[in-house]
C-alpha cells in the first residue's frame, strides 16, 4: 500500500476563494514571522503592532509607505514590461544604480546647465543610462538567444562595483573619511515636495508612468504587436513581426523605468549617491510584478501593499527587532502566497492504494 | 472446452475452436471529465488474449483519454481497469507498465537526445552499454526493425520512431499493446505491412488495442471493435459481418454520406502562387528540394505525403515566411492566408483572448485602430461576427484561446485568415485531430473559396481528403516531388507507392 | 613569477567552492529544475557551517551543518516548485531572499569570531615537494583534493548509470520518462536536495576554510556565477569544473593585483570576474547554438501529468 499525494488542476477558482487565499497566505506569512520573531525573544503582538503604527496607522507612517512606495512601484513596472515581450528582467537593481548614478553625475558637473535645467537633466540622465545598460543585456538576447536573466544578473553586481569606485574615489565626500557617499548635490537638483506633506513628487511620477505603460501596452497598436512578440514568438514571425527589435526596444524602456527610479529616489530621498541607495529594489521588483500578475496597472496597488511591510519593519527595528527580520518576514510572506497561488490553482487529492497488481509474468512470446 | 482427453496429445482439428481466450483487460465503468465535459461516460471494454480490437470513433470521442487512463497517466474520476483479474492502481504508469500494458502514443514520448539504445531501456534496469546494444539490436531484428541501436533518436524518421516506439514495449515483454492513430505517419503501403505485424504478435499470443478513425484500417485487420461517441460506448462487436456504412453510422451518429463535400471542378484561371526549383536546406538536410509548383485561382492543389517529407518547409515557402535558398517565388495575390499545421504553436497566441487572436491580422488597420489607440468594441464586434459565421464555441470572446478545443482554435484560425477573402489560401493539416462536424465546415470552407476564385493548396497526410478536394496532386517525399497527377487520373494505388518513396523509376 | 605561481594557488582555493556550488546546481538542472536560490544557499551554507564549527569546535561537523542547512532550503524550492508547480525563477529568487535574511538574522553574534575548528592544507607528500608545481597544486586541503573525483563521479554517474539516464530523460522529456515508469518527481526532489546541499558546502568553504570568519552576505553574487559556469560548462561537469578554477583565477587575480600594488581601484579590478565570465558566456552560448549538446530541454518548465 502506498500513500500518493497528487494534484488536480481546478478549471476556476471562485472570486471568494481567490480573494480570501492571498489575504489568509499574507497572515500565514505574519504568523511565521511572529514566531521566528518569539524565538529571537520578542513580542510579536508589541511588533506588529510598532508596524502597523509605523506604516499605515499613522501620518508620518502614511507617508513614509508613499515614499518607500515610489521606487517600489517603478522597479516592479520595469519587470512587468519586460514581461510583455517574454523577458524576465532581473536587472532592475544594477539599472536603478545606474542611473542613480548617472543622475550624481549630471548634478555634480553640468555646472553650465542652468538652474531650472538641472533636475530634468539629471532625470533624464538616469533614464537613458537605465535603458543602456539594459540594452547590454538585451542585444545578446535579441541576436544569439543569451538568456536575459543571468546578463542583468552580472550586471547588476558591475553596476555597484562602478558606483563604488566613484564613491570613493573621484566623487567621493572629502569630509566622509572613507564613508560611503558622495559629494551632496547642490539644493537645484532635489526634487519638490507635494505641498502640506513630506513626500517627494516621484509617487505621482511613479503613477503617472504606470499609467503610460499600461496604455502604451494594452491600448496601442504597438503594445499589441508587443504582446504577441512575448505571447509566441513563432506566431509573431508568421505575422511578419520584427521580434528582435521590439525585444531590445521593451527592454531599454524597462531599464529606463529602473533607471528612472534611481534617478527619482537619488534627487528625493537620498541627495547623495550612497552605498544601499537601493534595498533590494531592483529583486523587489520581480516579486511585486509576479504577484501582479504581470498587470501594470495592478503593480501600484502590489507595489504599496510592499511598501506597508517594509516600512512597516523599518519601524520594528526601532524597537530593537535586527533588520534581517523583516526581510525574513518579506521573504516567508511571498513563500505563502506562491503556496496560495498554487491553492488556487490545484485540489490536493491523498489516495491510499497498492503500488502494483501481483507479479504479472509477461514474458515474451513468439 | 477441449474436446476430449481420447484425443490429447494429437493435433487440433483444423477449424475446431480452442479453449476460448483469457480476458487479459477488462475496463469497466471509466468515466473521465474535464470541468463540465465527460471525456469518458461510463466505458466499459474487454479485450481477450490474441485479439486485435479496434477502438473506433471520430477526432473528440475520448479515445485518447481512455488510452491515457489504461497507461495511467491519467486518473479516472469513477471506475475500473482489471488486467488478467487483479485491479490495476490508477494513475501510476508504473503499475500499468508492471501489469503489461504498453502504450505507443501519437507523439512516441521519446528522448530526441537520446540513442536508439537509451530510449528503449529508459525505465528499465539498464542504462546501456555495448551488451544491452546487442541484444537491443536483436530485439529490432526479430521484429524486423531496420534500427541502428547508436544512432540517436532526433535523426530518425517519422516511421523509424514509430518503429522505435514499438520496439521499447516489445523489448520489455509488454503483452497488452495500444497503439494510438498509428497509420497517421504512415503510406498505405506501410500500414499494410503494420497490420502484418500485428497480426503476427496477436497470433503469437499478445492484446493489441489500436485507435483509429478509419472505417477501412478497421476492417483491414481488427478481429472486434468497440466504437466511441462523446465519450460513450455505442457499440462493441465483432468487425466480421459488419460494413463500413454501419461503422461510420454508429461513429457520428447520422449518415455518413451526407459529410462528403461534393467537389466540382474547378475552373481554373490565372497563375497565382508559382515556385521553382525551390530549395530549402538546414542542418545538411535538404527539407525542400529543387520543388516545381503552380497554383492558379479557382483550383485546389493537394499534397500528398507523410508527415516529416517537407511539409512545412513547403508550407513556409508557399505562405512567402520564408524565402526559399535557391529558386524562386513569385506570388501575385494580395492577400494570403495560411493556415499552419501546428495550430496553438504558429499561429495563435495562447494567452491572449479569441477575440484578440481573430483581430491578429486586421489590428493595425484604420477600421480597427490609430496609431495611439486601439478601438476595442471593434474588435469585439469583429469578434462576434466571426464568432458567429463560423460556429466557434465559446460564449465570451474575451476568454483565452488556450482554452478552446482543437476544433475551436482551427475555427478562429479559418475565420481570421479567410475572413479577408484571400486569393491564396495555403492549408497545412486543415482537418488533422477534428471531429467530423469541424472537418466539414474546414472542407466547405476551403472549396467555397476555391469556387470564389482563390487559389488554394492543400497539405494533407489524409490522403482520403486530398482526392476528395484537389483538382490537381503532387506527392511529397523526402523533400521532393516524386508525382503530379490531375482530377480524373488519380491512381490512388500508385500515389500511396509514391508517398513511401517507392514506385518511381 | 611567484605572483603567477601564487595567482594560480589561490585561484584554485577559490574556485573550489564555486566548482561545488555549480556542480550541485548542474545537477538539479540535468533534472530540469533552476535553482536560483543557490546564493541563498550557500550564505545559510556559509553561516551554519560556521556557527556549528564554534560551537562544536570542528570544522568537519560544521562542514557537515552545512550540508544540511543548504538541503534544508532546497527541499522549500523543490516541494514548491515541482510539488507546486510554482514558478522557478520567483521561488529562486525568494529564497535568495530569505536565505540572505535568515543568514544575516543567524549570524548577528558571531561578527569576528573565530571558528576554532579548522580545516588546513594537507601537503601531499613527495608530490608537494616538486618544484613549481608542488606547492601551488598538491598543498590543498581535502575539499580541493576531493574535487576532481566528484566531477569524475558525476560525469560517471550522469552518463555511465541509471540513476543518471533517469536524471537526464527528467531534464530532457519529463513526459517521455513518466510513461516510461521513471519516477520524475522523485528524481527532482532528490537533484534539487543534492544541489543545495552543494551549495551549502561551498558557502561553508568561504566561511570555515577560507576566510575563517563569518560576515553579512559574504559569498558576494558567488552564487550567481555558480550558475552561470552551468551554462558556460555546457552542462557537464568536467568542463564546469575546469570553469569554475578559471573563473577563481580571475577572481584572485583581482585582491593579487592589489597586492601588487597596481594602480587601479579595487573596484574596478573586482569588476574583472563579472566581466569575464560576461564575454566567456556569450562566445560559448554562441557556439552552442549550433551544436546539439546543450540545454535540457525541459529546463524551468513545471511537470504536470494531466497538463492539457
Amino acid at each position: 500500500m502506498s500513500v500518493s499525494i497528487h494534484l488536480e488542476r481546478r478549471l476556476n477558482a471562485r472570486l471568494a476563494m481567490r480573494i480570501a487565499v492571498p489575504v489568509a497566505a499574507v497572515a500565514a506569512g505574519l504568523v511565521a514571522g511572529g514566531v521566528i520573531l518569539a524565538l529571537g525573544g520578542h513580542d510579536p503582538i508589541d511588533a506588529y503592532n510598532s508596524m502597523w503604527e509605523g506604516s499605515l496607522g499613522s501620518s508620518d507612517g502614511i507617508q513614509a509607505t508613499l515614499i518607500k512606495a515610489c521606487p517600489l512601484v517603478l522597479t516592479g513596472l520595469a519587470v512587468a514590461t519586460a514581461l510583455r515581450v517574454g523577458l524576465w528582467n532581473i536587472g532592475g537593481e544594477g539599472q536603478f544604480i545606474i542611473g542613480a548614478t548617472a543622475a550624481t553625475g549630471v548634478g555634480l558637473y553640468a555646472t553650465s546647465l542652468p538652474g531650472p535645467l538641472v533636475l530634468p537633466g539629471m532625470i533624464l540622465a538616469g533614464c537613458l543610462a537605465g535603458a543602456t545598460w539594459a540594452t547590454i543585456a538585451a542585444i545578446p538576447r535579441a541576436l544569439i538567444g543569451l538568456n536575459e536573466i543571468i546578463v542583468t544578473l552580472f550586471l547588476n553586481y558591475i553596476a555597484i562595483l562602478l558606483m563604488d569606485h566613484l564613491i570613493f574615489g573621484p566623487w567621493a565626500d572629502p569630509k566622509a573619511f572613507g564613508f560611503a557617499y558622495s559629494r551632496a548635490l547642490p539644493d537645484a537638483a532635489m526634487l519638490p515636495v507635494i505641498p502640506g506633506s513630506y513626500v517627494h513628487i516621484g509617487i505621482v511620477i511613479a503613477v503617472l508612468v504606470a499609467v503610460t505603460c499600461w496604455w502604451l501596452m494594452e491600448r496601442t497598436p504597438w503594445g499589441f504587436s508587443v504582446r504577441v512578440a512575448g505571447g509566441n514568438a513563432r506566431t509573431a514571425e508568421y505575422l511578419g513581426l520584427h521580434i528582435s527589435r521590439r525585444m531590445v526596444i521593451v527592454l531599454a524602456l524597462s531599464g529606463a523605468i529602473a533607471g528612472l527610479a534611481g534617478a527619482i529616489e537619488l534627487t528625493g530621498v537620498t541627495n547623495r549617491l550612497q552605498d544601499g541607495i537601493s534595498v533590494n529594489y531592483g529583486y523587489s521588483g520581480v516579486l511585486i510584478a509576479f504577484l501582479a500578475r504581470g498587470r501594470l496597472l495592478g503593480v501600484v496597488v502590489s507595489a504599496l501593499l510592499f511598501a506597508t511591510l517594509v516600512v512597516g519593519s523599518y519601524a520594528l527595528q526601532t524597537t530593537g527587532v535586527a533588520q534581517p527580520i523583516a526581510t525574513i518576514i518579506q521573504a516567508l510572506i511571498i513563500v505563502f502566497l506562491l503556496a496560495g497561488d498554487a491553492a488556487l490553482a490545484f485540489r490536493v487529492h491523498i489516495t491510499r492504494a497498492p503500488r502494483a497488481l501481483e507479479p504479472v509474468a509477461a514474458g515474451v512470446r513468439s | 472446452m477441449l474436446t476430449s482427453r481420447a484425443t490429447e496429445g494429437a493435433a487440433p482439428e483444423p477449424g475446431a475452436t480452442s479453449e476460448p481466450a483469457a480476458t487479459v483487460l477488462e475496463v469497466r465503468g471509466i468515466t473521465k471529465s474535464f470541468g463540465d465535459r465527460f471525456a469518458n461516460d461510463h466505458v466499459d471494454l474487454t479485450l481477450k488474449a490474441g485479439e486485435i480490437r479496434a477502438l473506433l470513433g471520430e477526432n473528440g470521442a475520448g479515445k485518447t483519454t481512455l488510452i491515457s487512463v489504461l497507461c495511467g497517466q491519467y486518473r479516472p474520476d469513477a471506475g475500473t481497469v482489471a488486467v488478467r483479474g487483479w485491479p490495476l492502481p490508477p494513475g501510476s504508469p508504473r503499475a500499468a507498465l508492471a501489469a503489461g500494458i504498453g502504450v505507443v502514443h501519437q507523439d512516441f514520448r521519446l528522448v530526441p537526445r537520446f540513442t536508439v539504445t537509451e530510449n528503449v531501456v529508459l525505465g528499465t534496469d539498464s542504462w546501456g552499454g555495448r551488451k544491452v546494444e546487442q541484444k537491443v539490436a536483436e530485439h529490432a531484428a526479430a521484429a524486423g526493425f531496420q534500427l541502428d541501436p547508436g544512432t540517436p533518436a532526433w535523426s530518425l524518421s517519422v516511421g523509424e520512431l514509430q518503429q522505435l516506439a514499438i520496439l521499447k514495449l516489445l523489448y520489455r515483454g509488454l503483452d497488452i499493446l495500444i497503439l494510438d492513430e498509428p497509420t497517421a505517419v504512415l503510406s498505405p503501403p506501410q500500414a499494410a505491412e503494420l497490420f502484418n505485424s500485428m497480426r503476427k504478435l496477436a497470433d503469437g499470443g499478445r492484446s493489441i488495442i489500436f485507435i483509429t478513425h478509419r472505417l477501412r484500417e478497421v476492417i483491414a485487420v481488427a478481429d472486434e471493435v468497440t466504437i466511441l461517441r462523446h465519450g460513450k460506448v455505442v457499440a462493441d462487436r465483432e468487425v466480421a459481418g459488419l460494413d463500413a456504412l454501419q461503422m461510420s453510422v454508429l461513429m457520428i451518429g447520422s449518415d455518413a454520406a451526407a459529410r462528403h463535400i461534393a467537389s466540382r471542378a474547378g475552373n481554373p484561371g490565372e497563375v497565382v502562387l508559382k515556385l521553382e526549383s525551390a530549395t530549402v536546406e538546414g542542418r545538411g538536410v535538404r527539407a525542400l528540394d529543387r520543388v516545381g509548383l503552380e497554383v492558379r485561382r479557382g483550383e485546389i492543389v493537394g499534397v500528398a505525403g507523410i508527415s516529416g517529407n517537407g511539409q512545412n518547409a513547403l508550407a513556409d515557402v508557399a505562405a512567402g515566411i520564408v524565402r526559399p535558398m535557391a529558386g524562386s517565388r513569385t506570388c501575385i495575390a494580395s492577400a494570403v492566408a495560411y493556415i499552419p499545421e501546428a495550430r496553438m504553436e504558429r499561429g495563435l497566441v495562447g494567452a491572449m483572448s479569441v477575440s484578440e487572436n481573430l483581430s491578429l491580422r486586421q489590428y493595425r488597420r484604420p477600421a480597427m485602430s490609430h496609431p495611439l489607440w486601439i478601438w476595442s468594441h471593434r474588435m469585439t464586434s469583429l469578434a462576434r461576427r466571426l464568432i458567429d459565421a463560423f460556429s466557434i464555441p465559446v460564449k465570451n470572446p474575451d476568454s483565452r484561446v488556450a482554452d478552446l478545443s482543437g476544433g475551436g482554435l482551427q475555427r478562429v484560425l479559418l475565420a481570421r485568415e479567410l475572413d479577408e477573402q484571400p486569393d491564396l489560401i495555403i492549408a497545412a493539416q486543415p482537418t488533422r485531430g477534428l471531429d467530423v462536424a469541424s472537418s466539414a465546415m474546414v472542407r466547405s470552407h476551403l472549396v467555397g473559396h476555391r469556387d470564389r476564385g482563390a487559389g488554394v493548396v492543400v497539405i494533407s497526410e489524409d490522403l482520403d481528403e486530398i482526392l476528395e478536394l484537389s483538382d490537381r496532386v503532387l506527392v511529397l517525399f523526402k523533400g521532393a516531388v516524386v508525382g503530379e497527377y490531375s482530377r480524373g487520373s488519380f491512381d490512388r494505388a500508385e500515389i500511396g507507392l509514391r508517398m513511401g518513396g517507392e514506385g518511381t523509376d | 613569477m611567484t605572483f603567477w605561481l601564487n595567482s594560480v594557488s589561490v585561484g584554485i582555493v577559490l574556485g573550489t567552492p564555486l566548482a561545488y556550488a555549480a556542480l550541485g546546481e548542474l545537477i538539479a538542472e540535468r533534472a530540469g529544475v533552476m535553482n536560483l536560490g543557490v546564493e541563498g544557499m550557500m550564505l545559510m551554507g556559509a553561516v551554519v557551517g560556521f556557527i556549528v564549527t564554534v560551537r562544536t569546535q570542528n570544522a568537519f561537523l560544521g562542514m557537515a551543518g552545512a550540508v544540511v542547512a543548504g538541503a534544508a532550503l532546497a527541499s522549500m524550492h523543490a516541494v514548491m516548485t515541482v510539488g507546486l508547480r510554482v514558478n522557478q525563477i520567483v521561488m529562486g529568487l525568494t529564497l535568495t531572499i530569505l536565505g540572505a535574511g535568515l543568514s544575516a538574522y543567524l549570524g548577528a553574534g558571531y561578527a569576528g569570531r573565530r571558528p576554532g575548528g579548522e580545516i588546513n592544507a594537507i601537503p601531499i607528500p613527495v608530490l608537494s615537494q616538486l618544484p613549481v608545481v608542488g606547492s601551488v597544486l598538491f598543498n590543498h586541503d581535502v575539499f580541493v583534493y576531493a574535487l576532481p573525483f566528484i566531477a569524475i563521479g558525476i560525469w560517471l554517474l550522469i552518463y555511465r548509470t541509471r540513476f543518471g539516464l533517469w536524471l537526464r530523460a527528467a531534464g530532457e522529456q519529463p513526459g517521455a520518462a513518466d510513461a516510461s515508469g521513471v519516477p520524475v518527481f522523485l528524481i527532482r526532489y532528490l537533484a534539487v536536495m543534492v544541489g543545495g546541499g552543494f551549495a551549502g558546502l561551498a558557502g561553508a568553504y568561504f566561511s570555515v576554510v577560507y576566510t575563517r570568519s563569518w560576515a553579512e552576505g559574504m559569498t558576494g553574487g558567488r552564487g550567481w556565477i555558480a550558475i552561470a559556469l552551468v551554462i558556460f560548462g555546457t552542462w557537464n561537469p568536467i568542463v564546469v569544473l575546469v570553469g569554475a578554477l578559471i573563473f577563481g583565477f580571475v577572481d584572485g587575480l583581482n585582491f593579487q593585483l592589489q597586492s601588487v600594488g597596481v594602480p587601479v581601484s579595487s573596484h574596478l579590478l573586482a569588476m574583472m570576474p563579472y566581466v569575464f565570465t560576461l564575454v566567456v558566456l556569450t562566445i560559448t552560448w554562441t557556439r552552442l547554438r549550433r551544436r546539439r549538446v546543450g540545454m535540457p530541454e525541459a529546463l524551468g518548465l513545471p511537470y504536470e501529468r494531466e497538463a492539457r
